[in-house]
């Protein structure tokens, strides 16, 4: 992509990239004809590939090629007016192919199987060499990751001013001296906007919902957590973050229902698992203390806690003594 | 801070020594605290989870319950001071 966005000739990703043997071949056909406004839809193998046309250069890239899959990532990627065909074993297939259009010229791409590809890679060369005396192209899309690496310049306006108003919230084009400032003015705040306050009606419903599944979790609570049925609570103080977050939150990217199902059961196990190993430390210690029974075995074979227990030399110990630490701590039962 | 206000407000108000469910005390808090949050446009999802804490504790904290709001306080202050450092470093 550096190689394309230097050189102007678009380097395809993938095998052609790896194989040297130029299996892919750079044909620099002439301009077709380009076009600011118009976006045509070009058919090339049965996969119809928008094309673009960048406004202030006026460059359009246009695929003609067999594989599909590197077709679309080179023209996510390529913003130049290059033609890139990519063919294995015959290049006529792109010839065939695109004469079907009706924009291009038809000598474009029928060309001499033999010396397409050093010609490929000489015309690859002036298009190269020609590339840079045009106005740059603007960035498009994904392109943008490495063209926009480059900081823009500071302007050269004169630095008589020790400190510029402009930097204020940008440090990345700051000079250093101006970065104390900016980091202190940067904590006046003001880059964002506040919550905006809810519609009344939006704010009734989401006390209602909030109301209602905290009365139904802790309904559950009460009916089986308290109970024999199922021996541990319920209502966790989390789920008043899950209600919130829930209810009162109208457009967020962590409001599914799916974040919140699948975060709490994920947590829990991991959090069993860490229970697991530093019990006696931390934890809930009654309902630990019940499951330590029934997953005595299996959390013993599983999580070697032995080796996280305060008790013994933090470095691993040898076998032996490992071995007999585990045997003496599930005969006694009370350490796992 | 508000929140454990609210919590604790509705931990002295709905109590289970006067015979409320427990169940109705935490979730009239989580609905205040999501009705006072959304009024002060300060809407943070801990903030219910603090409410539910205040308002299903067994014992009540000291100062009537209300020492819970100054642990919240001091707590998120301090996590706020590192929060300003912190993120006002990138752009």
């Amino acid at each position: 992509m550096i190689f394309s966005f230097l050189f102007g000739v678009p380097v395809s990703t993938g095998e052609s990239a790896i194989d040297n043997t130029s299996t892919m071949e750079k044909s620099s056909l002439p301009r077709s004809q380009s076009v600011d406004d118009r976006s045509m839809g070009l058919e090339v193998d049965g996969d119809s590939m928008r094309e673009r046309s960048v406004h202030g250069a006026s460059r359009e890239a246009s695929f003609h090629g067999g594989n599909a899959n590197t077709d679309e990532r080179s023209s996510r990627r390529c913003d130049r007016d290059v033609h890139l065909t990519i063919n294995k074993n015959d290049s006529d297939k792109g010839g065939n192919r695109s004469s079907s259009k009706g924009l291009d010229d038809d000598d474009n791409d029928g060309g001499e199987d033999d010396d397409e590809v050093e010609l490929g890679h000489h015309r690859g060369l002036t298009v190269a060499a020609r590339e840079p005396e045009g106005p740059p192209a603007p960035p498009l899309g994904a392109s943008a990751s490495a063209s926009a690496a480059p900081a823009p310049p500071p302007p050269a306006a004169p630095r008589a001013k020790f400190y510029l108003e402009e930097y204020d919230h940008d440090l990345y084009g700051a000079p250093l001296w101006a970065w104390p400032r900016a980091y202190l003015r940067k904590m006046r705040g003001g880059l964002d906007t506040p919550m905006p306050l809810p519609e009344p009606s939006f704010a009734v419903l989401a006390t209602l919902g909030s109301f209602l599944g905290i009365a139904c979790v802790g309904g559950l609570d009460a009916a089986l957590g308290r109970r024999e049925i199922l021996d541990s609570p319920v209502l966790l103080a989390s789920f008043g973050a899950s209600a919130v977050l829930l209810f009162s939150v109208p457009e967020s990217k962590v409001r599914g229902g799916s974040f919140f199902l699948f975060s709490f059961v994920g947590a829990s196990l991991f959090s069993f698992a860490e229970e697991r190993k530093r019990e006696g430390w931390v934890g809930w210690r009654g309902g630990a203390a019940r499951e330590k029974e029934n997953s005595h075995a299996l959390a013993c074979s599983r999580f070697p806690s032995h080796i996280f227990s305060p008790s013994l030399p933090t470095l691993s110990p040898p076998e032996p003594l490992r071995r007999s630490s585990l045997s003496r701590s599930t005969s006694s039962g009370d350490r796992c | 801070m508000l929140s454990a206000a609210v919590g604790a407000t509705v931990r002295l108000a709905l109590s289970p020594d006067r015979g409320v469910p427990h169940w109705l005390a935490s979730a009239a808090a989580v609905a205040a605290a999501v009705l006072m949050m959304m009024l002060t446009s300060t809407t943070h999802p801990p903030g219910g989870a603090t409410a539910l804490l205040a308002a299903t504790a067994a014992r009540p904290a000291p100062w009537h319950g209300y020492r819970l709001v100054f642990s919240v306080g001091i707590g998120s202050a301090g996590m706020q001071a590192v929060a300003l450092l912190v993120n006002n470093l990138h752009r």
